[in-house]
């Protein structure tokens, strides 16, 4: 279950993201209530993708075991694939 | 090296073995794994035939879809044909899609699961074969009857996605919807049991030391998908059951007038509709993955982001729905965020399309008909891929919504994403499953004729859809401009069928099912699934340790088939495999597996029979087959779950494992977890359903259950939770009488079912109906959810109760009990959650 966690951390950071900013606009609609919740979610969600990507990627440095490198390869690069996609989603409430 | 189990990988050292194996050991095996003969072939579990029998019955769906679309395409080549009247035009249409969706593309890819997933594993056979058994017949016979229901006129018209208010009692009143809702219950039904076997044979059944990261891609893919329809599927399965409740009962879900809602039917459709297209896609894309390699003749570049990719795909897939919503008037901010998040989407599968081209530029690619057809499905998958982010600009959307431009976008897909790669695999897997290999002279005609009649087809149907031309409408005015590109999608549309006639030509002429002389690795591919096989699979399972063992072991082969591996023998004189733990593949313990059996046949014909006669309204027949239905399952199951004689078996090179576990690790216990997540899921988007309702007619929820009852109904489902919990501690101890652990399971099921009646009647004495209100509604479906859990227990606890007087619960653990019990503290939990939900909002202390 950790493992799967901890593999998986970057997309449920991500997918915690657009529930909670969909879940926001469908609440308070097209106000400035929703891009302030947007803009907070979407900082903390940054910050949670930075902080697995950048374990995962101390962790495949440290590595001596092959299947534990490949685990924190995955794991970085998900949180990394998050981040980019998390300040994507983010985006439209500085549009709309 | 590290270990998840406590295995010591060293002793992999010891394989493969050397010295002579015991002479007679070979025939044994085959003996055990030998499939009936004559008419009772048809209680064959192995995968080698019911993966066949599966990816046949698919494909038949395949061609019969097919003709409709053809007879539509005849229809709509000149304006006002009189081909097919208005009505019927919406029947073939509905049944063309419906079938296409889910009676062909999701139905292959499973059936592929079925069929290459043991293989490539090296497992003996999926771990619940019985039930893939089931999944098949239930599928096949179901199937069936559904497709029968257009020759009597009787065949659901409103589309592949059924939307209400139009498919309500008020405007579809005949029995037509019905056969669509009830239609699709036992292809859920057969999709989440396919689902189920997926997820614990790629985590449980996979050959000792082939870590995740060694997996080959096809099973990531799987688990991928796998794991998407465990999530998506309880959503449609919600939607079907509100919307029979709403036609059957008068209960108003859909009804904006009662305080339902017609959107929320499109919620709950899309958010299992979204993610269904990459359920057909990602297992489709996995096995291009797995074949561009041995086609290009290189490694798979960038192996690792393709995972990934398929990860990423399995969660955003779920995040996108609303796209299909953007004319429904949503928020502004809203129709924003997915727009981001549907083209977001694209990124994953661009990933795959640069790793296959990649592959492709460094190997040295020959270019025979799966080639072409891997490479035919890139560049129409691409095409109808630009289309997708075209649409996904809300804007242009709202152009196109409902026009043949979508009709265009969503073939360039389907076909390029899955219906090509489709035919690469026939061609080539065939030699696993054929004596002789298809010819590649006639693949390329296949071919070209497939590729260019589906270009003619769809390429000029842009701009029919672009000059304004609606999708779903039977025909169409001379003068519009529409004469010249329908005439030459409808030409294109024959020119397509003939690829396909001539595939079928090409199957009768080289198709000659077997398992054991099979044309063999014509393509030299460097997966496991390319082991010499028998109905037994492999003769030995090797020690896995790259991902493409063929190439990189030379001498594998040899070994595997000289039984120097794991189980190359059967120590226990039964069907057996090795589960092995999720992460590292490491050995676990000995799996006993059952042999043919008439009853997953039978109890999949009574399946659908209760579907299908249900449909008819016929509801006493519909019960009875029902209640026959439930006694196969039943009777099927109660062979299970039997420890045998052997406590501990030699898998090879003296390494012993236990042949029967019970608690967390065990692959029932897995399976009870991802059955339960299905029925989660589905009460989660009642939940949702709930919330919803309220959220928009909140002036609807005009009564209100007295809250105190809240004590004595979580209370009981409490103490139901408590005596399960407690039967299965006092498993354990010799000498109970009084309180045995069945008897303790009983009362907690008692305690269930007064604290399920307790909340319906404290709810019922408010006087609120099911088709008062959408409140009304919406909290008797909820009790009907919670009714259905509450009838399985009572089912379980006397199945137990059977078990325990026929000494067949053994002490001191035992699966049975551990699987009933876990279900027991579910239901308690739902129960407790659908009481405090009803009554604390929107409030009532
Ligand atoms: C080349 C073969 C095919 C042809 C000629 C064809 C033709 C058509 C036609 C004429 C329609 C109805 C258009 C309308 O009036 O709205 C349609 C709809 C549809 N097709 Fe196909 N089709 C083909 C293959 C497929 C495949 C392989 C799939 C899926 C795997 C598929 C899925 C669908 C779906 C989902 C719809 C929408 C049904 C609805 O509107 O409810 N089709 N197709
Ligand atoms: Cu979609």
């Amino acid at each position: 279950m950790r493992t799967w966690a901890y593999l998986l951390g970057g997309l449920i950071v991500w997918t915690v993201h657009f529930f909670a900013v969909y879940v926001a606009a469908s609440i308070f609609l097209t106000s400035t209530t929703a891009r302030v919740v947007t803009a907070l979610v979407t900082f903390v969600c940054l910050a949670a993708a930075t902080t697995l990507t950048l374990r995962g990627w101390a962790g495949r440095v440290g590595a001596t075991d092959p299947e534990r490198r490949w685990i924190h390869t995955i794991a970085a690069l998900s949180g990394a694939t998050a981040f980019l996609a998390i300040a994507w989603q983010g985006l439209p409430a500085l549009l709309i | 090296m590290s270990s998840e189990t406590g295995f010591d990988p060293a002793l992999y050292e010891r394989f493969p073995t050397t010295g002579e194996r015991p002479a007679g050991e070979f025939d044994e095996l085959n003996r055990i794994w030998a499939a009936p003969t004559g008419i009772a072939k048809l209680t064959a579990v192995n995968n080698n035939y019911v993966g066949v029998w599966y990816i046949a019955t698919a494909f038949l769906f395949f061609v019969l879809a097919g003709v409709l679309a053809l007879v539509m395409r005849a229809q709509l080549a000149l304006p006002l044909q009189g081909i097919l009247p208005q009505e019927t035009y919406n029947q073939f249409f509905t049944m063309h899609g419906t079938i296409m969706m889910f009676l062909f593309a999701v139905p292959i890819m499973e059936a592929l699961g079925v069929l290459l997933l043991p293989q490539m594993l090296a497992a003996r056979d999926l771990p619940f074969p019985r039930l893939s058994a089931y999944a098949f017949w239930a599928y096949f016979v179901g199937g069936l009857c559904f497709f029968a229901s257009i020759f009597f006129g009787l065949a659901p018209n409103g589309g592949w996605f059924m939307y209400p208010p139009l498919t309500s009692t008020t405007y579809s009143p005949g029995i037509n919807a019905d056969f669509w809702l009830l239609g699709i219950g036992f292809i859920e039904i057969s999709a989440i049991a396919g689902a189920i076997e997926i997820i614990v044979g790629v985590l449980r059944t996979r050959a000792p030391g082939m870590s995740l990261r060694e997996m080959p891609i096809f099973a990531w893919g799987m688990l991928v998908f796998a794991g998407m329809i465990v999530i998506a599927f309880p959503s449609v399965i919600l939607a079907t059951l509100l919307l029979e409740l709403e036609r059957a009962l008068n209960w108003p879900f859909f009804d904006p007038t009662r305080g339902g809602d017609p959107v929320l039917w499109q919620h709950l459709f899309w958010f299992f509709g979204h993610p269904e297209v990459y359920i057909i896609f990602l297992p489709a894309s996995a096995l291009v993955s797995m074949m561009i390699p041995a086609l290009a003749r290189t490694r798979l570049v960038g192996h690792n982001l393709i995972v990934l990719a398929f990860l990423a795909t399995g969660f955003i897939s779920f995040g996108v729905w609303a796209h299909h919503m953007f004319a429904t008037g949503m928020p502004a901010l809203s129709v924003g965020f997915f727009a981001a998040a549907s083209m977001a989407v694209s990124v994953p599968a661009g990933i795959q399309v640069f790793s296959w081209i990649a592959t492709f530029a460094s190997g040295k690619p020959v270019f025979n008909t799966p080639t072409l057809f891997v490479l035919g499905g890139l560049v129409t998958f691409v095409i109808g891929g630009l289309t997708g982010v075209m649409v996904a600009l809300v804007p242009f959307d709202w152009q196109v919504h409902d026009t043949h431009f979508i009709v265009a976008h969503l073939h360039y897909v389907l076909i390029g994403g899955a219906v090509f790669p489709l035919f690469a695999v026939f061609y080539y897997w065939m030699g696993m499953t054929s004596r002789r290999p298809l010819s590649e002279r006639t693949g390329k005609w296949v071919f070209w004729l497939m590729f260019v009649g589906m270009q003619v087809i769809f390429l000029p149907m842009h701009l029919t859809g672009l000059m304004g031309m609606p999708r779903r409408v039977y025909t169409y005015l001379p003068g519009r401009d529409w004469e010249i590109t329908n005439m030459i999608s409808t030409i294109g549309a024959f020119i397509f069928a003939a690829g396909v006639l001539l595939f079928l030509i090409e199957l009768a002429r080289n198709f000659r099912f077997t398992v054991e002389d099979d044309a063999g690795n014509v393509y030299g591919g460097g997966t496991l699934e390319w082991l010499p096989t028998g109905l037994y699979s492999t003769r030995s399972i090797p020690v896995v340790n790259s991902r493409y063992p063929l190439w990189d072991d030379p001498g594998i082969c040899k070994d595997v088939e000289e039984g120097r591996y794991f189980l190359p023998n059967a120590p226990t004189g039964h069907r057996e495999t090795i589960i092995t733990s999720p992460v590292r593949a490491e050995p676990e313990y000995v799996q006993i597996m059952p042999g043919p059996s008439a009853w997953p046949l039978l109890a999949a014909v009574f399946t659908a029979g209760f579907f299908v006669i249900l449909t008819i309204q016929a509801y006493g027949v519909a019960l009875f087959s029902g209640v026959l239905a439930v006694l196969c399952v039943l009777r099927w199951l109660w062979d299970t779950d039997r420890p045998i004689a052997v406590e501990q078996a030699d898998v090879g090179a003296g390494i012993m494992l236990p042949t029967y576990v019970t608690g967390p690790r065990t692959h029932g216990w897995w399976a009870m977890i991802v059955l339960l997540v299905v029925i989660g899921m589905i009460f989660l988007m009642a939940v949702f359903s709930y919330f919803y309702l309220y959220g928009i007619h909140p002036q609807f929820w005009m009564v209100e259950a007295q809250g105190w009852w809240l004590f004595p109904i979580v209370g009981l489902y409490a103490l139901a939770a408590l005596l399960a919990w407690l039967g299965r501690r006092l498993l354990a101890r010799e000498d109970v009488s009084e309180w045995t652990p069945s008897g303790l399971l009983l009362w907690g099921m008692v305690a269930a079912g007064a604290a399920f009646i307790l909340d319906l009647w404290s709810w019922r004495a408010t006087g609120l109906t099911g088709d008062a209100s959408g409140q009304g509604a919406i909290i008797h479906a909820l009790f009907t959810l919670q009714g259905c859990l509450v009838f399985i227990l009572a089912l379980m606890a006397v199945y137990l109760a059977a078990r325990t007087g026929r000494a067949l619960i053994i002490k001191p653990c035992n699966n049975t009990f551990d699987l009933i019990t876990l279900f027991t503290w579910y239901l308690a939990g739902q129960g407790a959650a659908s009481a405090l939900l009803t009554r604390l909002v929107p409030g009532g202390f």
